[in-house]
């Protein structure tokens, strides 16, 4: 599961460049290793290919929407059980997708993703949030550390 | 035959052949000999005075002009009406004059008529349409002055002593500028022209004048008629309908502007997290010593500062709803501009354009940098759509032409067209397909109004895959006139 140097891998996904590029610094200054994909039809293989240990997926990106490449990583045998943060610059995005994914999972039975965030994100809240489910032993100890680039 | 033979037979036959009836009468009104058109006419006329015989009459008519010929031995005319011997009632036209005897006296008069019968119908027919058409109908002579004018025209203009056409269309003191009727008077030919009078009660009246020739004497126009229709309630509608028109965008532009603000702001919130982005990058970088990641967030920070600067900038120019500034122009000279602008970009990017003028266009009254900013967004969006798609021939074509009265502008590529739920929402505010920083969702939006402002039609067909065709139509009869 993890990558190389005991890293833990996360994948990035967002049609903005310049918001990846931003994810994947905050992540790496941050102990993680990052993978990234501004385009949302070839997600699933290079999940498959690299086998993250956590994805931070756009909901509204054009062409296929965040939504459905969402459900195909739920569907998807090897990555389903894959930790997915999601977000999104919708109005009210917490809000409203806990309740699209609540409708989801109660007609399809796809799980809710783990967590939301609205952008612009608070990155001290989004990174306490993925060490919290990748390093549940040293979170306490990291968390405001690993926030001072942001504050 | 002797002369004074053939003489006495000439005046029998003429007496009986002459189209017009004839009847000599006696100083007691009594007919004492008629001719063969006057029986033909009037019936048996034997022993019959004349009351008895044009009338059907027992007392003799007041006024009676045969009696004055006889009193004064001069020649009267006058129009009558009587009843044939059907019963059914004639108009006829008489002329009295006297026969002298050898004393110098008058011995019988001689009442010559002719039926007008028909001519008379004639007339009142023409009188009641001419007074009863709803239109003002003048008759004017060569300084103006109304000879004639129809009861419509005097209910609404005719002023007690006032002679002239435009003392009384335009309450004026000279005639007007633009005279339709001095020109038919100069070329002889019939002209119209749009007027705007006052009528007597001093409402402003708009109406369609059409003045014709009536009468040439010595190859010149010596009277003309004016028929004129009253608009001003048209207009008025017209008036009424622009402003319903204008409020109705006015309104549609305020929702607009409504639901752009929540459009906007997910823009912004993604615009947001890139400026937060790039501080974090060029603080990481300079932390980390390394001038990659600091020009990397330098880079992330421009570009935002650019995205903002540019849809800033379209939103405005949007919401404060420019005016078109229209002005005769040439269609395709506006399509071949905006070919021109796009052409290295396309040869860079390996799709063909091309524009497709295959008639000359007339000129018409358009807003021309309204038009280029529509086929620019146009073509812009078709070049996108190329490329992003998976066809390998790629080719936008921007075909320009005139068809059935309207300017056509016709775009049409084969990149990867638009599914139905994108179709649905393309002319809706700040949709875009662009997710990378590109689109501002506006483009489309801005199409639409400017289309909208030559009260014109836009439409699309798309096939997902296939590629997408949008028409813009202008009817010229619709575009806006000069004037307005």
């Amino acid at each position: 599961m993890t990558a190389a140097k005991g890293k833990n891998k996360i994948l990035v996904i967002d049609d903005e460049p310049h918001i990846v590029g931003y994810l994947k610094v905050l992540l790496e200054d941050n102990g993680y290793s990052v993978v990234s994909s501004t385009n949302p039809a070839c997600v699933i293989k290079m999940a498959g290919n690299e086998k993250p240990d956590l994805i931070c997926l756009d909901i509204m990106m054009p062409r296929q929407t965040g939504l459905s490449l969402y459900k195909d990583i739920r569907q998807n045998q090897i990555l389903h059980n894959i930790p997915v943060v999601v977000i999104s610059a919708v109005e009210n995005a917490v809000h409203g997708f806990k309740k699209l994914f609540d409708r989801l999972t109660e007609t399809n039975g796809i799980t809710a993703p783990d967590a939301f965030f609205e952008k612009p994100i608070n990155a001290a809240n989004l990174l306490n949030f993925i060490n919290t489910t990748l390093k549940p032993n040293l979170h306490k100890d990291n968390n405001t550390q690993t926030c001072q680039n942001k504050q | 035959m002797p002369k004074q033979a053939v003489v006495n037979k000439l005046r029998t036959e003429l007496f009986n052949q002459v189209p017009m009836s004839i009847a000599v009468i006696d100083c007691d009104n009594r007919i004492v000999i008629a001719n063969k058109e006057f029986e033909k006419t009037y019936g048996d006329w034997k022993g019959k005075m004349c009351h008895e015989a044009y009338k059907h009459s027992a007392q003799i008519c007041a006024g009676c002009k045969a009696k004055k010929t006889f009193e004064s031995g001069k020649v009267f005319s006058s129009k009558e009406q009587g009843y044939n011997k059907d019963g059914k009632l004639n108009f006829y036209l008489v002329r009295y004059f006297p026969l002298f005897d050898d004393d110098g006296r008058v011995a019988f008069v001689v009442e010559m008529s002719a039926d007008i019968t028909e001519q008379v119908a004639i007339e009142n027919e023409y009188k009641l349409i001419f007074d009863n058409v709803p239109c003002y109908i003048t008759v004017i002579d060569r300084d103006f002055r109304v000879v004639k004018a129809n009861g419509f025209f005097n209910d609404k203009f005719s002023h007690q002593g006032k002679t002239y056409c435009y003392e009384m269309y335009k309450n004026g003191n000279q005639p007007c500028e633009d005279c339709v009727a001095r020109e038919v008077f100069k070329t002889g030919r019939k002209q119209r022209g749009l007027q705007t009078g006052i009528d007597k009660d001093g409402t402003e009246s708009h109406y369609m004048t059409t003045v014709a020739p009536l009468l040439f004497d010595k190859g010149q126009v010596n009277l003309a008629i004016e028929i004129s229709q009253d608009i001003s309630e048209m207009m008025h509608l017209e008036t009424q309908l622009e402003q319903a028109m204008h409020e109705k965008f006015e309104a549609e532009r305020l929702a607009a502007v409504g639901q752009t603000i929540a459009g906007l702001s997910h823009t912004i919130k993604n615009i947001l997290m890139g400026l937060e982005g790039g501080m974090y990058v060029v603080n990481s970088g300079l932390k980390r010593k390394d001038d990659g990641l600091v020009k990397q967030g330098w880079q992330m920070l421009e570009s935002d500062i650019s995205r903002i600067s540019t849809i800033v900038k379209e939103f405005l120019s949007f919401a404060k709803g420019t005016k078109p500034n229209f002005t005769m122009a040439d269609p395709v000279q506006i399509a071949n501009d905006v070919i021109a602008l796009f052409k290295v970009v396309c040869e860079q990017s390996g799709i063909e354009l091309k524009g497709s003028f295959p008639m000359p266009v007339d000129k018409a009254y358009l807003d021309p940098e309204g038009i280029h900013t529509a086929l620019t967004n146009l073509i812009s969006n078709a070049i996108d759509a190329c490329l992003v798609s998976d066809n390998k021939k790629l080719c936008v074509t921007l075909f320009c032409y005139e068809e059935d009265g309207a300017i056509v502008f016709r775009i049409k590529d084969n990149g990867c067209g638009m599914d139905y739920d994108t179709k649905q929402k393309i002319f809706t505010n700040f949709f875009t397909t662009k997710g990378s920083g590109q689109g501002t969702g506006l483009g489309l939006l801005m199409t639409r109004k400017i289309v909208s402002q030559h009260r014109g039609k836009i439409e699309v067909n798309t096939t997902e895959g296939e590629g997408s065709e949008f028409v813009i139509k202008f009817l010229r009869k619709q575009l806006p006139k000069p004037a307005e």
